[in-house]
């Protein structure tokens, strides 16, 4: 697949549509009406400074969080928040979980699962939730370490591995779902710089393969080459939105140039 | 393999220890042992099915208790939280003995259940003692797994949830599994406490171990001999406990 950052999404629905989304926590209202489209094959890199809602609107996706207010379109799943009426849930539990299954999440902190191996960590969700036999779930299990060079350690447990081979072990864990979408919430960001690279390196070689992705991070070059397009999300609201070379070069949101020039020089250590 | 290290001290402490032992067995009376081998041994293995079915039965209340505490709604969890504070906070014979005499002493007056196959197991002192003691390791322990509950990361449930995965697989492939695991150091020290709270049950007329030797000292006039027997037939039981504790431990490392 060409990696052309304007042409790789296609089609004409959105598999992916955020629509005027709310969420508070309390009295704190964390995302003041974000719309996001991503539309098939598509890359998205969400930006912002801490504290600006992209996990949370990230977790909204995955329903993680419910949001207070608005409309998700999740693949072919339209949910409206509030949901009134005699049913309170917006979603029946069945359909969310199955729901979640489809669109994978990939957290900062891996959360792979100590007690198992790596293999077994990769096995478990297709085995419990996809209802795959157990050879089955092991042989795809080791083809997706093989995909994130990590074959030779599928029987290691997390914690005998680096922070970038765990966080290789939770991109397969989550590829192993046949995901439609995958969500990374800053995936290099709890690792050693010298770790970051081969993580990246997983989620490229993704983007190429023309998956549909939605990826919050600090990496700017990373982003700047991968992406389709960066959303700058700013104080639970979208700042700036367009191609990459668009958002980057911007000079017209102040905030975003100042994110840029201050936190995240575009020249990072990132090779 | 742990390989058995002997210095110094150890060698000297051990010949003691055997020097002792060597007097014991020479100075002190011990022929009473023969006559009575068949009541200890009845009274060892009352106190080890009371050890066991008591813990196992206690530490499966203990789970939803823990569990109720640590992630149920506000009123389950209060239920819970008392129950763990009333257990612990009132001594094991209070309970045995409300159970036994005040339960007990119910059951005569509940119609028909005097003439029902149960009746006869409702009088038996072993009963009341499996009850209390079940339900005071579900208190201790019903508080210890709402602290590992708890403890355990919350991204590691939010991952299993976030790939579409039932909540309660989660809980019995991902959130169990990883607070047992946490509490097993502790479990090895609240067995042997459990060991040693079982004598209680002599009060209640149960023949457990330490209720056999009461009666050895009794009926034979020995003071010493039969409490230093029973001394390390216990020690002898927390050893087992400790020793499976380790196995289990150094088999899952992880
Ligand atoms: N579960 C929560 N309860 C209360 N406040 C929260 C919760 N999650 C996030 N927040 C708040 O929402 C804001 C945005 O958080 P977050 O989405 O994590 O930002 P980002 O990922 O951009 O750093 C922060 O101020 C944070 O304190
Ligand atoms: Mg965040």
């Amino acid at each position: 697949m060409s990696s052309a950052p304007s042409k790789r999404g296609s089609g004409v629905t959105p598999v992916i549509e955020v629509n005027d989304v709310h969420k508070s926590f309390g009295q704190d209202e964390v995302l003041k009406g974000v719309s996001i489209m991503a539309y098939r094959g598509e890359v998205i890199a969400l930006i912002g400074s801490s504290g600006s809602g992209k996990s949370t609107m990230l977790r909204c996706i995955n329903l993680l969080e419910t949001p207070t207010r608005g409309t998700l379109r999740l693949l072919d799943q339209e949910i409206v928040f509030p949901q009134h009426g005699a049913q309170r849930q917006p979603i029946d539990r069945k359909k969310l979980r199955r729901l979640r299954a489809r669109l994978a999440m990939v957290f900062q902190n891996f959360n792979l699962w100590p007690h198992m191996t790596l293999e077994a960590n990769i096995m478990e969700a297709p085995i419990q939730v996809l209802r795959k036999s157990r050879a089955e779930a092991r042989d795809e299990a080791q083809a997706w370490l093989s995909r994130v060079g990590l074959y030779a350690h599928r029987h290691a447990y997390p914690d005998t591995l680096s922070g970038g081979q765990q966080q290789r072990g939770a991109i397969a864990r989550a590829l192993a779902m046949s995901p439609e979408v995958l969500l990374f919430d800053e995936p290099t960001s709890a690792l050693d710089p010298e770790l970051v690279g081969e993580v990246l390196e997983v989620i490229r070689n993704l983007a190429d393969e023309g998956r549909t992705m939605i990826i919050v991070t600090h990496e700017m070059k990373f982003a700047a080459e991968v992406a389709d397009r960066v959303i700058f999300l700013n104080q639970g609201v979208i700042e700036a939105e367009g191609y990459p070379e668009a958002v980057f070069g911007a000079t017209t949101s102040d905030r975003l140039r100042q994110f840029m020039g201050s936190a995240y020089p575009l020249n990072g250590e990132q090779q | 393999m742990p390989s058995f290290h002997l210095p110094p001290h150890r060698i000297v402490l051990l010949l003691i220890g055997l020097v002792i032992i060597g007097l014991m067995a020479i100075n002190m009376r011990w022929d009473w042992i023969p006559a009575y081998r068949a009541d200890i041994l009845a009274g060892l293995r009352l106190t080890l099915v009371l050890l066991v079915t008591t813990s196992v039965a206690g530490f499966l209340l203990a789970v939803p208790l823990g569990l109720a505490q640590a992630a149920g709604p506000r009123p389950l969890a209060w239920l819970a939280r008392g129950y763990c504070t009333l257990i612990r906070g009132t001594p094991l014979l209070l309970q045995l003995w409300l159970l036994y005499y005040g339960l007990g002493s119910l059951f005569p007056y509940l119609p028909g259940l005097r003439d029902s196959w149960l009746w006869p197991y409702l009088s038996e002192p072993w009963l009341y003692a499996f009850l209390a003691l079940t339900l005071s390791f579900a208190g201790y322990e019903g508080e210890i797994m709402r602290g590992a509950f708890a403890r355990v990361p919350k991204g590691e449930l939010e991952a299993a949830r976030s790939l579409g995965m039932h909540p309660l697989t989660t809980l019995r492939r991902i959130w169990l599994p990883r607070a047992v695991r946490r509490v097993l150091p502790t479990l090895n020290g609240e067995l042997i406490i459990q060991l040693k709270a079982t004598p209680l049950v002599a009060t209640i007329a149960a023949v457990d171990m330490y209720a056999v030797f009461g009666r050895i000292r009794q009926e034979t006039y020995i003071v010493y001999e039969p409490l230093l027997l029973m001394a390390l037939l216990y020690l002898v039981l927390a050893g087992l406990i400790t020793l499976a504790f380790h196995a289990v431990e150094s088999r899952r490392s992880h």
